[in-house]
């Protein structure tokens, strides 16, 4: 029987954000709702709130500055939304070459996260002649390394920080390999 | 390691922005004539002239009701679940007697012996799935000097062997989950020194 982890281990951006921000505007609207109907089925009368919300509409024409302007909100507000809903995003997890065991009938898996793969480039330029101190950032496709540097003739530097990294993400077993960038900053 | 409501996100972000995106250009098309009058006013008579005052407060109740539950369960599903498997049930035969195995006793096991690997500064391992198909997920932070496809080959060819051997079952999956760290290893791998060379 074959099959991977139950739980992605290299899942796209779960939208969290806009998610709880349209929970939070879907809440607010359901209390209020059942607010002013609770008074209205207590007191007899709704709410002043939302009687002015109705007395405002029904003083506003569709032509009017009002009516444009919400129908523009609502449209861009709707259109933001489904970018947020249709646009993947990019993995947080690079993958790791695994070869299949006898131990394991499904899909055997092994990921680092981006912010793991940087700490291991910067990590790695620490440890090369030249380098004064290193920092990296990582996408799922990049791995972008800046080194600062004392030495005035960098070209060599260059050189060397790129072939590093590299063979550090290879010999990791990084699969497929992320492109390097070095910047090199000199101090002179 | 935890499930994160991806998908479900996706499907109500995508209708929520459907119908916002219809509401809008419906109200445009108003603003601008061409569906109607654009001199009308929005509201033309109370909200309560849509159901009729006896049902208005009913109408609002069911629709503030299913709104403020929509949102809050939608809020609520954002907390990142682990699923976690219950019990493993080991016996072949319940008539003869049960054994049930707390899989997290497993998986603290599958820990204890990941943090011995040189390099590893930390790990949490989680057992999804059943006795007879169990699910490792091992969640590694390594120092970010150590060899990396080391740690992952002895989780792979010694660490997950020894969870199958005391299932007496292959693992119906394996995922490893690594993160770097700056801080040693638990079981040391690399060292770091200082000194002057004198010549």
């Amino acid at each position: 029987m074959n099959g991977g982890p139950p739980v992605a281990l290299r899942p796209r951006p779960s939208r969290a954000v806009p998610a709880v921000i349209c929970g939070l505007v879907l809440l607010a609207v359901g209390v209020l709702l059942v607010w002013a109907a609770v008074a209205r089925l207590t007191q007899g009368q709704w709410p002043a709130f939302f009687t002015a919300v109705s007395t405002w509409l029904s003083t506003l024409s569709w032509n009017s500055a009002g009516s444009w302007t919400a129908g523009i909100i609502l449209a861009a507000a709707g259109l933001v939304l489904l970018l947020a809903a249709l646009v993947p995003g990019g993995f947080r997890a690079l993958t790791l070459h695994m070869d299949p065991t006898r131990e394991v009938t499904g899909e055997s898996q092994a990921v680092m996260s981006r912010r793991a793969a940087a700490r291991l480039a910067a990590a790695t330029c620490e440890h090369i002649d030249g380098v004064s101190s290193a920092s990296a950032t990582a996408s799922d496709r990049e791995i972008r390394v800046t080194v600062n540097t004392p030495l005035r003739d960098t070209a060599d530097l260059q050189h060397w920080v790129t072939d590093g990294v590299r063979s550090r993400l290879q010999a990791s077993g990084l699969d497929p390999l992320p492109a390097v960038s070095v910047f090199i900053r000199s101090g002179s | 390691m935890r499930q994160h409501p991806g998908t479900a996100n996706r499907v109500w972000l995508a209708i929520l922005g459907l119908v916002c995106l219809a509401a809008g250009i419906w109200a445009l098309l108003l603003a601008s004539g061409t569906l109607g009058p654009a001199e009308d006013p929005v509201l033309s008579g109370p909200p309560e002239a849509v159901t009729g005052p006896d049902y208005a407060p009913v109408a609002a109740l069911a629709a503030g009701l299913l709104l403020g539950l929509l949102g809050l369960w939608w809020i609520l599903a954002q907390i990142p679940r682990s699923l976690t498997a219950g019990p493993f049930r080991l016996q072949e035969d319940a008539a003869r007697g049960i054994t049930v195995c707390d899989p997290s006793v497993l998986a603290a096991a599958v820990q204890h012996e990941t943090e011995h690997i040189p390099g590893v500064v930390g790990a949490t391992a989680l057992l999804r799935g059943s006795a007879d198909e169990p699910d490792l997920t091992v969640k590694v932070t390594v120092n970010a000097r150590a060899d990396i496809r080391a740690v992952v080959d002895q989780i792979q060819g010694t660490v997950a062997p020894h969870l199958a051997s005391a299932l007496e079952t292959p693992l119906h999956s394996l995922g490893i989950q690594i993160e770097a760290s700056n801080k040693p290893g638990l079981a040391g791998s690399t060292v770091s020194s200082t000194g002057t060379v004198v010549y």
